[in-house]
């Protein structure tokens, strides 16, 4: 067994499918814990490269805007058409678990 | 024989009244409606001729555009049954640009789910194939925009790069493809994969036409925080008017990756063809030097370890609340499970991509491979600058192997290296890249792609046409 | 009550709401009173496609706060992605600032000089971080408990936010009340923020009592609020302890309808923010040019106004505090006092107890509008002269407010001139011999006096000194007194 496959157990399965909100079914779990295994396996070729301390991050330069309407954009609650509205408001799922 | 744009020769046309406004769009009309049965090129598709035409430089003319791109009422999927009645109540800035100069969208654009794919075949709306054999993929991610160029539906159309999406799929259908520099594009409404290697980039028939879309798409764009100012001018609009500039093969340089031609899954008649090619221009007094850059075969992984990353934080933002399908009871549910049913409607190259993203980007592994990517990153661009600061540009095949089957199963990881290793050098370093057609070898396109320093599009588009008065 | 050490740090969020624009979009930051999800645009909702723009007086803004929290100002202005699943969060990921991780907050490490009962503190700030605010979730029943399902309004969703997070070294709720009492006037003396406005100040408070575990109190709105959520906690987790129950590291809610921290209940921690560069915001650099024309922009702060008072007009150290607590009023005091010579401490005395009284705190913004410097130092002037008395500039003042003129109100009433020395004398005298009853109380009782001088004050229509009219009177009491004894 190889570190990886140790690593790929049942517990990161569950707390990728947790942190990524994205629920799993059986076969999913399964089909994810082997194909973790390989892509980390491919992905782990970078560990024993030569790199020094500067770390790329962006490629281009940053940029401020003034603290004014300086361009046109489409504004208000049209926007939200594909929501479920109700008296203006977007309708969401409770925020409470009990 | 000079060969012209189509576009541009329409549009000058159109300003000497030698043709019917409306007779192009209508053709590409007809054309797709052929066509995209066949070939399954489009996901949302229009039927109609507008009523009016605006007057601008595109005036008249149709182009397809990837469907990853958002326009104003006209449903935008990228593929992905989470967005599948999608209608955005905005457009990208491309496609007021678009809009602006008269150009006409036809239609959206298959694609890859959320552009992650190599083959097209991820798409929740089934693969696009391959005009030239059906059997086979046209590449991805942007395999609806290359088959509807490659196809003859339209002459331009939109697609996006973020690890070659344009690139691939142009070499693979026998079209130009061009990636421009990082911020020459404007993002603004172009849905994020990975933020900091996107890019939108022009496809076409020619070479022209290639460079007089991009000399229209290329423009600072206020609402884009990684936007910048080109500094062309007029050149890129010269260039697809002018005649080809055979100068340039004199001044030419080339370098030449020694790990990629020497890659274990590069195909004999590709590399074969390659050197063939490199050797007339090397007879029109191009120079050519081979290079070893040994990191070059692990640009893939750094780029993915990126990649996947940005992309678990971009796509977190679809979970049916505000946007997008959802098939939870809203009721019966708190807001995490709700999240999580919602979200199960992403296919599955993208359910993996984002829990790969979430996994590197966690406590413990973001030293070990998201920092340690960045700082990979920063090797790879500067190694990739040193080589281009004479002036020189990098030359590969367009692709190291043959358009892949449709429905080959991608678990073999070396043949995707292949793939991915002479294209994603432009994405993380943000250098232009241009994949022209050069012929074809028993009905198999080839092709080559020059990677050039940021804000050589210039000289990128002007080989281009060389290229095509040459090889085609 | 045990006596354990009581460990205190904040979370304050300040809304920027000086600003025009939300944080990272062109959305009005003034979104109050407007319909659900009409200050809304692609970006602020988080739309696919949609990208920010960093909105370059926030950083300013945020630059300004730092120098005038003493902090260590970064090179470069970056940011950062913090990944929470929320309604009420668009992108469900928050863009901010953070430490580490190729980022870094805009300044760290600063202290804040504050006042409890006169006794000078420093609170040591950690770090300042400019962020975005989420949407505002309402429910259909009023609780959180309750409803089936949230509404969410975005019009607040992006709208930018000033996050200062403090070190843990307050150790009671009236040290925390004070400090951001004095944080609250920085701010509003840098006009980072408008604290009128509902919801412009947020405070997350970590309590833990000595030796326990550290518990996160969320989302209190007002500092009024702050005393009662401390009070309450600490008052849980003792008797948590004297149960032997171990009290849990965790994030509570105040809810103000009922009083009490609750659980949450939020499976995230720290780790499960996933906190990474935000790749469409590349840094910018600061320059240093830039850093010292903001120094130079900056305002003098209340500390230092509090001194200048105290020497330059002779104040009370607690009128030049209580002067200084307030921006416009600290400013309306020194205006006040370029028309009028009289003693600065007689002035701040005027202004603090009558003027402030008659128009309230919360209209002290709109002071200088409702009563003109020009017409209180007019009345002031007056009263330094001897032409008015002491009352009757008092009982000017609400006239004022009302926006009539000083020299109207005096000659409608009257009660122009001063009536004292022999003129007084004489008054005194008759109004003594008109209440003989009145006089007879006086001589057993001193408090009876008052009678007396209010009788004086009716039959001069308020022009007499009160003090003056007090010392005659005792004067001829108890002459009168010798008088009988003698008899
Ligand atoms: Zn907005």
């Amino acid at each position: 067994m190889s570190t990886k496959e140790r690593l790929v157990n049942e517990e990161l399965i569950e707390r990728l499918s947790w942190l990524s909100r994205i629920k799993l079914s059986v076969e999913e779990r399964e089909r994810l814990s082997k194909e973790i295994v390989m892509i980390l396996g491919y992905i782990d070729d970078i560990l024993s490269l030569d790199v020094g301390n500067e770390e790329i991050t962006h490629l281009s330069e940053g940029r401020l805007r003034e603290d004014s309407p300086i361009y046109e954009i489409e504004m208000g609650r049209e926007l939200l058409g594909q929501a479920i509205l109700e008296e203006g408001y977007v309708k969401g799922p409770k925020v409470f678990k009990g | 024989m000079k060969k012209r744009g189509k576009v541009v020769s329409f549009i000058e046309d159109l300003k000497n009244g030698a043709t019917d406004p409306y007779a192009y769009v209508e053709r590409a009309l007809e054309e797709a409606s052929r066509k995209d049965p066949v070939l399954n090129i489009f996901i949302t598709m229009k039927s109609e001729v507008p009523d009016k035409l605006v007057n601008g430089k595109l005036a008249g003319v149709p182009i397809a555009v990837k469907d990853n791109i958002v326009t104003k009422g006209l449903r935008t999927t990228c593929a992905s049954r989470i967005l599948e009645n999608f209608v955005p109540q905005y457009s990208a800035t491309i496609v007021k640009i678009l809009e602006r100069e008269g150009a006409v969208i036809i239609g959206k654009t298959n694609m890859d789910e959320f552009a992650m794919g190599a083959l097209g075949t991820t798409s929740a709306f089934g693969p696009t194939l391959n005009p030239i054999n059906t059997k086979l993929s046209p590449g991805g991610s942007s395999s609806g925009s290359a088959a509807a160029v490659a196809s003859g539906v339209v002459d331009l159309a939109l697609g996006s790069d973020t690890g070659g999406s344009i690139r691939l799929p142009a070499a693979w259908t026998g079209i130009f493809g061009l990636k421009p520099t990082y911020g020459a594009v404007s993002r603004f409404g172009l849905i994020s994969y990975a933020d900091s290697m996107d890019q939108i980039g022009p496809m076409s028939s020619n070479a022209s036409d290639l460079a007089y879309l991009f000399s229209i798409i290329s423009s600072f764009d206020p609402l884009d925080p990684t936007s910048s100012h080109n500094p062309w001018g007029n050149r890129i609009e010269e260039i697809a008017s002018k005649e080809p500039d055979f100068d340039l093969l004199r001044k030419l340089k080339l370098k030449i990756p020694r790990e990629l031609l020497n890659h274990p899954q590069a195909e004999e008649y590709v590399i074969e063809e390659f050197w063939r090619k490199i050797s007339t221009l090397e007879k029109e007094g191009a120079q050519v030097e081979e290079i070893s850059e040994p990191i070059l075969l692990k640009v893939p992984q750094v780029y993915y370890v990126i990649a996947f990353s940005e992309a678990s934080s971009n796509l977190a933002r679809f979970d049916g609340v505000r946007y997008g399908s959802r098939i939870a009871e809203l009721e019966d549910n708190d807001w995490d499970s709700y999240y999580m049913m919602n979200r199960s409607l992403f296919g599955w190259e993208v359910k993996r991509r984002i829990m790969l993203g979430a996994f590197i980007l966690s406590k413990g592994y973001y030293e070990m491979y998201y920092s340690l990517a960045l700082k990979a990153r920063a090797v790879i661009k500067r190694k990739i600058e040193s080589h281009l600061k004479d002036g020189s540009l990098i030359a590969t095949p367009g692709s190291l192997i043959s358009p892949l089957p449709i429905n080959y199963d991608a678990t073999d990881l070396s043949k995707l290296n292949a793939i991915d290793a002479p294209l994603m050098i432009a994405n993380l370093g943000g250098f232009p890249a241009l994949t022209v057609p050069t012929g074809s070898v028993s009905g198999t396109p080839t092709s080559m792609q020059f990677v050039g320093p940021s804000w050589s599009e210039d000289k990128l588009l002007s080989l281009a046409k060389v290229m095509e008065e040459m090889f085609t | 009550m045990s006596s354990e050490k009581i460990i205190i740090g904040l979370e304050i969020h300040v809304q920027l709401t000086s600003l025009k624009t939300k944080l990272f979009c062109n959305c009005s930051s003034n979104y109050r009173d407007m319909p659900p999800n009409t200050n809304v645009c692609p970006i602020c909702l988080g739309l696919p496609g949609s990208l920010p723009v960093v909105n370059k007086e926030a950083v300013k803004k945020a630059l300004l706060v730092a120098l005038a929290l003493n902090m260590k100002i970064s090179n470069r202005v970056s940011w950062a992605r913090k990944h929470y699943f929320y309604p009420d969060l668009p992108k469900n990921y928050q863009i901010t600032q953070y430490e580490g991780k190729g980022v870094a907050s805009i300044a760290r490490e600063g202290y804040l000089e504050y006042y409890v009962d006169g006794n000078l503190k420093k609170a040591r700030i950690r770090r300042i971080n400019l962020e975005e605010d989420p949407g505002k979730i309402i429910y259909h029943t009023g609780s959180m408990l309750t409803s089936k399902y949230s509404l969410i309004d975005y019009n607040r969703s992006g709208v930018a936010l000033l996050e200062i997070v403090t070190e843990p070294d307050f150790s009671s709720p009236k040290e925390v009340i004070a400090f951001l009492q004095e944080l609250r006037s920085v701010l509003e003396y840098l006009e980072v923020a408008d604290f009128n406005l509902e919801g412009s100040m947020r405070v997350d408070v970590n309590i833990s009592i000595e030796g326990g575990s550290r518990v996160e109190v969320k989302n209190i709105g007002s500092i009024s609020e702050i005393e009662a959520a401390i009070l309450y906690e600490v008052a849980r987790q003792r008797s948590l302890r004297e149960k032997g129950i171990k009290i849990e590291m965790e994030t509570r809610h105040w809810d103000q309808e009922r009083k009490a921290t609750v659980g949450t209940r939020t499976k995230e921690t720290e780790e499960d923010y996933r906190y990474f560069p935000d790749p469409n915001l590349p840094p910018v650099e600061i320059e240093m040019d830039y850093l010292e024309g903001i120094a130079k922009e900056m305002p003098e702060l209340p500390n230092a106004k509090r001194e200048r008072l105290i020497k330059e007009y002779g104040l009370s150290s607690y009128l030049s505090y209580v002067i200084t607590s307030n921006k416009k009023l600290a400013e309306y005091f020194e205006e006040v006092m370029k028309y009028t010579k009289i003693d600065g401490e007689k002035a701040a005395a005027l202004i603090v107890n009558d003027l402030v009284g008659w128009i309230g705190q919360e209209r002290i913004k709109d002071i200088g509008k409702l009563v003109p410097p020009a017409e209180m130092a007019n009345l002031l002037e007056l009263l330094r002269k001897g032409d008015i008395s002491i009352k009757i500039a008092k009982e000017t003042i609400p006239e004022l407010v009302s926006g009539r003129k000083t020299t109207e109100v005096l000659l409608s009433r009257g009660w122009l001139g001063r009536i004292s020395g022999k003129e007084l004398d004489e008054i005194v005298e008759r109004v003594m011999r008109e209440n003989e009853k009145a006089v007879e109380d006086a001589l057993r009782n001193p408090k009876a006096i008052q009678f007396l001088i209010g009788k004086v004050m009716e039959v001069t229509n308020k022009k007499a000194d009160p003090k003056e009219t007090y010392e005659l009177i005792v004067k001829k009491i108890g002459e009168l007194q010798k008088r009988t004894w003698s008899n």
